[in-house]
């Protein structure tokens, strides 16, 4: 990371003293390369040299395992923002290593996103403001998000784990789609809780992050899916990879070329593995098609439909993204259009539906739609904003004590991890 | 005016409860003495780490930070205590993942695989329970050879026994156990007679007399003794001498007792279930049992010398009985001691190692108590044992 910060800071002051359009360009590359090279060694080197190791036929590349810095793909993509918005906005770059020091390792979001960018925040690492009220909202998003992680997102990857677990004769057809509907209201929750709480967090310091997810599984395009899941990364590969490669102002093939790049070089940021890829590439191929004729077609159906179409690629894609490699997406796959077999939820799975699992997809479920935040917004809205000020205040003082009441199951929840029994005290 | 006011007393209790919330565990454990031992736990708690460097380069250091502060956050015990009672409360679920809450107060154990077992999912997944009996065959022989007559004795686990009070969840997802499979290939074969099948009389007698603890893996004295007497009328039916323990030499107590699994559950010292206690009257073999020193010459003993054998038994019996057990033979011990001339008491190993003591010792049967959960490993071939069968070396 200090590697990272040091290149920036360097690379953002030559861009700035840059005599002419070439020059800048040229070192903007080499900037980028310099950035790229760790995040090359540390995530995607193995890769590399594996599939080599496979082409070659012999195992003379041998890379010894190397630990992945945490947060790498985070604060490359962030110190890579900055120097392109730099490049794009001449005289912005940022004199004090410190402040550029803070905008890349700055910690609520540096694990787990959302990624911000340079130009949103340079003015908030110089100037911020701090309140009491800014704090107290902060303190609620991150109750929110550790509820979503802790008490939805666990309990439901548990089920998710046990069936990516299991050989596939045992799986059968309930069971797999169980599995991957746990999956995908695991996910959901668990990267949204993390950009929750990294919102949350900022606030408290008085930074303003964007918003990263926003009801994703209620779309009804795959186009539409990724306005509204992990939006700071596409957003990042719209501004810095689609519309430098032209974006969709260019002939039609090249626009799919375009979102094929874009949705493969994705898949990778998310992991060097061949299943990341295809899932890259699957949203990749829908979003392309949904440019042609067939999105015609789609935007005529009704909307259950279009919602049944986003749901099945996105699970689909889901299954690659689990998947530890391709064989055990294909075996997934193929379990979950076993309709000749019993539909008898397999018993591994059985056991472990107990009242939690109940009551984590049901709450699941129902906040990944946006029927609370429609109806909170009616009540605001509706019933608050004509209320007495005593009813406000009740409602204020309720509203802060129920959230630190939900901070007690979540602190039970996480507490019961620490518990360790020791079961064979009495042999 | 007065809304900026009202708000900002909710902000004040938020911001407020939540710092508390955050940094009171933090201060805690900086300010409060550690603990080494978790009685609640049955364990030794992570130590502070020691810092270096290179334990600091590779992970390591922050990995036992970690595990030392999972043992000593502040107000660790009271939290967990809250979390059982939350969980429980919640959910139904223990806080301990082998724990399973059943109805009407009772818990089941899931260690071992015993869940999986209980599932069908060993005997759907290549578990060869046809080559069990090839093993059993062997040992049989074996022994046999010896002049010693073998009983195998399987003992079915506590949610074969009592599945009527597991979660719905779990008693609709059985399938077929190791145990049922190993009863099913037993069955009409030759070797039908070396190993006594509890099931059945467990379940028979669980209507009039509870055999399981409620909060224990075990079985409770009542059931030690229904199964003592189911071995001693099939001891009855090879051996002429035998005089067991009778209903009528027995005295009744009773007695609080805190089950493994609710120790494991982190169960409160108040939380103990009343069980019958059973004595003999006037017995004939000693209280305690007596350690067997010659053993320790054995390589059985060298490979695991963390159990020494014990012996005990009554002069004026005929039968000499060697018995492996395991914690199931905690209640039936008094009750078999009282049975024989000698018997000897032992923690699993490898019979072929205990070959010069069984020699040496000269029992008339070899008694296999074995748990369900583990029955299955004692089944495989022992190749020393079969060499020594095929070329009629002994």
């Amino acid at each position: 990371m200090l590697y990272c910060i040091s290149v920036s800071w360097l690379f953002g002051l030559l861009l700035d003293n840059a005599k002419n359009q070439a020059t800048k360009l040229r070192r903007l590359w080499f900037a980028i390369s310099l950035l790229i090279a760790p995040l090359f060694v540390y995530k995607y080197l193995n890769f590399v040299t594996d599939n080599l190791n496979l082409i070659l036929g012999d195992n003379e590349l041998d890379i010894s395992t190397l630990h992945l810095p945490i947060g790498i793909s985070f604060f490359t993509f962030q110190a890579l923002s900055y120097l392109v918005d730099v490049y794009r906005s001449p005289g912005t770059a940022q004199r004090s290593v410190l402040n550029l020091g803070l905008y890349i390792s700055l910690f609520p979001q540096l694990i787990a996103g959302p990624i911000v960018r340079y130009h949103e925040i340079s003015r908030q690492l110089i100037e911020r403001v701090t309140s009491k009220s800014l704090f107290a909202s902060g303190v609620e998003r991150f109750i929110y998000g550790l509820a979503k992680k802790v008490l939805i997102a666990n309990p439901l990857g548990q089920i998710a784990d046990i069936a990516f677990s299991l050989p596939a004769d045992s799986l059968g057809v309930t069971a797999a789609w169980i599995g991957i509907t746990c999956y995908a209201l695991q996910i959901y929750f668990d990267f949204s809780g993390y950009s929750d709480m990294a919102i949350g967090l900022g606030r408290m310091f008085g930074f303003k992050f964007s918003e990263n997810f926003n009801y994703p599984y209620v779309s009804r395009s795959i186009r539409e899916f990724w306005r509204r899941w992990h939006i700071s990364l596409s957003t990042w590969f719209r501004d810095y990879v689609y519309i430098p490669l032209g974006g969709n102002r260019t002939a039609g093939w090249r626009v799919t070329r375009n979102l094929l790049i874009v949705f493969v070089l994705c898949g990778f940021w998310h992991g060097a593995s061949w299943n990341f890829l295809i899932w890259g590439l699957l949203h990749g191929v829908f979003l392309a098609l949904e440019r042609s004729s067939f999105g015609r077609l789609l935007d005529a159906i009704p909307a259950f439909f279009q919602h049944c179409y986003v749901l099945i690629v996105v699970l689909v894609g889901w299954v690659f993204f689990r998947s530890t490699d391709l064989n055990q997406s294909l075996d997934y796959l193929s379990q979950l259009v076993q309709i000749s077999k019993s539909f008898t939820v397999s018993p591994a799975i059985a056991i472990e539906m107990d009242a939690q699992f109940w009551f984590a997809i049901t709450v699941g479920c129902f906040f990944s739609l946006p029927i609370f935040q429609k109806t909170s917004h009616w009540i605001q809205s509706n019933v608050l904003a004509s209320s007495s000020t005593n009813m406000n205040t009740m409602i204020a003082i309720g509203k802060s004590t129920m959230l630190l009441i939900l901070i007690f199951p979540i602190v039970f929840e996480i507490a019961s991890g620490a518990y360790n029994p020791f079961i064979y005290f009495r042999f | 005016m007065q809304t900026e006011n009202t708000k900002g007393l909710a902000n004040y209790i938020l911001i407020f409860g939540f710092l508390i919330v955050v940094t009171l565990p933090m201060v805690f454990t900086l300010i409060h003495k550690q603990e080494d031992i978790s009685s609640r736990e049955k364990r030794k708690l992570a130590p502070l780490p020691a810092f270096s460097f290179d334990e600091f380069w590779d992970g390591a250091y922050q990995q036992k930070f970690s595990q030392f502060y999972q043992d000593h956050f502040g107000f660790r015990q009271k939290i967990l205590s809250g979390a059982r009672e939350f969980r429980r409360g919640a959910w139904n679920k223990s806080l301990s993942r082998n724990v399973i809450y059943g109805d009407d107060e009772w818990m089941y154990f899931n260690i071992d695989g015993t869940l999986h077992d209980y599932t069908g999912y060993y005997t759907q997944n290549s578990q060869d329970s046809s080559l069990w009996l090839q093993g059993l065959d062997i040992k049989n022989r074996w022994l046999a050879q010896l002049g010693v007559r073998y009983l195998l004795v399987p003992i079915p686990g506590k949610m074969n026994v009592y599945p009527e009070h597991l979660p719905a969840r779990v008693r609709d997802a059985a399938g077929e156990s190791r145990l049922q499979a190993f009863r099913a290939e037993l069955k009409d074969s030759d070797l039908e007679d070396v190993v006594l099948d509890l099931l059945p009389t467990l379940r028979k007698v669980k209507n009039e007399t509870q055999v399981y603890f409620k909060t224990d893996t075990h079985w409770n004295e009542d059931g030690a003794f229904i199964v003592y007497q189911a071995i001693m009328d099939k001891l009855s039916h090879w051996f002429d001498d035998i005089e067991p323990v009778t209903p009528n030499m027995i005295d009744r107590g009773s007695r609080m007792k805190m089950g493994d699994i609710a120790i494991a559950d982190g169960a409160k010292a108040g939380e103990m279930e009343q069980t019958d206690t059973l004595t003999i009257n006037n017995r004939c073999a000693n209280e305690q049992s007596t350690k067997v020193a010659e053993f320790t010459k054995t390589p059985a003993y060298q490979a695991n010398p963390k159990h020494l054998p014990r012996a005990n038994g009554c002069t004026s019996k005929k039968i000499r009985a060697l018995v492996v057990n395991d914690s199931f033979g905690a209640y039936i011990r008094k009750f078999l001691s009282d049975s024989f001339e000698e018997v000897i008491f032992m923690h699993y190993y490898e019979l072929f190692d205990m070959k010069s003591f069984i020699e040496e010792f000269d029992p008339d049967v070899f008694i296999d108590l074995r748990a369900e959960r583990r029955f299955h490993y004692l089944l495989g071939t022992d190749e020393r044992m079969q060499s020594e069968l095929e070329t009629g070396k002994y």
